[in-house]
């Protein structure tokens, strides 16, 4: 029998008189990775908070097994006044470990990430990807049972997304987390997850990935049509 | 305009161009002052306002007779002891406060009125209360510090982001780990900026309480000197208000705020 981490009954949530999640209901088995596919605007992190318990939904219910949640934010929110090595460590002292273990499971996760040698930096000090680095390594730090990342490489060109994705994915397997990425870019979402759905007008859809080539095919001429008609409204 | 680059030669000769920049304004400012104060010194009585070299030299025999650091160290321990008590006091109430909406509110009134009240009031309650001595100024300066600290540390508290407090939530980082290592670093410069304006109102105040009911101290010594017409003298320990002032905030507050915003010069 399927054990389930994550289970949404019928959540629904607006803001003021906008419905941003409609009767949404979604069960993630252990250890699955769940894409959640959408536009800016169109409920994704609110979702995401939901299944984090910061936020209370209007209708429905949720149910989060995992005691231990790792969340990747789209805006790293690293504390700027510790480095990068007590950041992690913060969050390893919070679920129980002694300063010294922190701090050395803390080098070690950075390693891990390949952010060797810079323990001792501020994240004033670090790269956009290497302060994304150091928040991918404070949420698989801890062993997360559920891990969520909110359009964790929306903030970075398209090298490096990849170069990140291709070293998470062997991670996540290997943490044995139960994942819900959250992205706009279906790409990123085909490379990582095991099913995918779409968040459309604050309903989800699953996308059947039978046919990954067919996905990529119709995102590309849809990105392209798009481009070519904003051309086209705007001659000159 | 020019790049600002550190490590060079261009950045250096920049570094020393905005150093002499600072340093030509800053003495022109004294320079007008005393020229100003030359010209007033001229214009009314010796007794009225002491000239800029009658008060010098009555400040040099107050330091070789050694009575300028026996009152400066009254009033550097009392300002200290009033502002630490105060401080701490403001600080505490501003972090709770600023955790908890209801204490907020329920304070709200009491701040009003203690920022409000003239120091005049204190003092004289002050004294009916604790008699002549350190107290009474101890007092004085302590409650004038208290509303200024705690405004800005509750100003402080409301302005940490929400976004860092959600993440320890998500990550369930205890309330005492919390307080220790997001609030309180967080409002690490809102507190410095109480604290500077506290030691500004403070030293006015601890003059005051001291002009009024000190057997020593700089205030004390400022009303020996008015009381014998001593007008240089009375100068002179102006001007060590002013010192006073300076020592708190350039040996104390400012290495502290370099330490506690260390991370912002990285």
């Amino acid at each position: 029998m399927t054990e389930y981490v994550i289970r949404l009954q019928n959540i629904s949530r607006s803001f003021n008189s906008l419905n941003v999640l409609r009767d949404i209901s979604l069960q993630v088995a252990k250890n699955e990775v769940v894409a959640i596919l959408g536009p800016s605007g169109s409920g994704k992190t609110t979702l995401l908070r939901i299944i984090a318990g910061t936020l209370k939904p209007d209708a429905g219910e949720v149910q989060v097994s995992g005691r231990r949640i790792g969340y990747i934010f789209q805006d790293h929110r690293l504390l700027p006044w510790r480095t990068a090595q007590d950041n992690i460590a913060l969050v390893l002292k919070a679920i129980g470990f002694d300063r010294h273990r922190a701090k050395e499971m803390a080098r070690h996760w950075m390693n891990r990430v390949g952010l060797k040698g810079f323990y001792e930096y501020y994240p004033g000090q670090l790269s956009g990807g290497m302060i994304q680095r150091v928040s991918i390594a404070r949420a698989l730090a801890i062993e997360p049972e559920v891990m969520l990342m909110d359009e964790p490489f929306s903030n970075l060109d398209t090298e490096l997304t990849d170069s990140l994705l291709r070293e998470l994915r062997p991670v996540l397997r290997e943490s044995r987390s139960t994942v819900v990425y959250v992205t706009h870019d279906p790409i990123e979402a085909l490379g990582i997850a095991d099913r995918m759905f779409r968040l459309n007008q604050g309903v989800l859809e699953e996308v059947d990935l039978a046919n990954r080539q067919a996905i990529i095919q119709n995102y590309c001429a849809g990105r392209l049509k798009s481009i070519i008609s904003q051309d086209q409204h705007h001659p000159g | 305009m020019k790049p600002f680059i550190m490590g060079n030669k261009q950045g250096e000769t920049n570094l020393v161009k905005w150093f002499n920049y600072r340093i030509f304004f800053t003495v022109s400012g004294i320079l007008a002052t005393i020229l100003v104060w030359q010209i007033l010194s001229m214009i009314f009585p010796r007794i009225i306002i002491a000239s800029p070299a009658s008060t010098f030299v009555a400040l040099v025999n107050l330091a070789t007779d050694g009575s300028l650091w026996r009152q400066l160290g009254y009033s550097l321990m009392r300002l200290l002891i009033g502002l630490g008590i105060g401080s701490l006091a403001g600080i505490g109430l501003g972090v709770v406060a600023g955790l908890n909406r209801r204490i907020q509110l329920f304070l709200e009134p009491i701040r009003w009125v203690a920022m409000t009240v003239p120091a005049i009031i204190i003092t004289v309650l002050a004294l009916l209360w604790f008699g002549i001595g350190s107290a009474p100024v101890i007092f004085m300066t302590a409650v004038i510090t208290v509303p200024i600290t705690y405004v800005n540390t509750l100003e402080g508290m409301l302005a940490v982001d929400a976004r860092i407090i959600e993440m320890s939530a998500i990550y369930r980082i205890p309330a005492g780990m919390r307080l220790r290592e997001i609030y309180l670093p967080g409002i690490g410069s809102a507190i410095m900026a109480g604290l500077t304006l506290a030691s500004g109102v403070g030293v006015r105040a601890l003059i005051l309480a001291e002009f009024m009911g000190a057997r020593n101290g700089v205030g004390h010594s400022l009303f020996i000197a008015w009381t014998f017409l001593d007008t240089p003298a009375l100068f002179a320990w102006i001007l060590v208000a002013f010192g006073l002032l300076g020592l708190v905030e350039f040996g104390v507050l400012r290495p502290v705020r370099d330490h506690l915003t260390r991370w912002k010069k990285t």
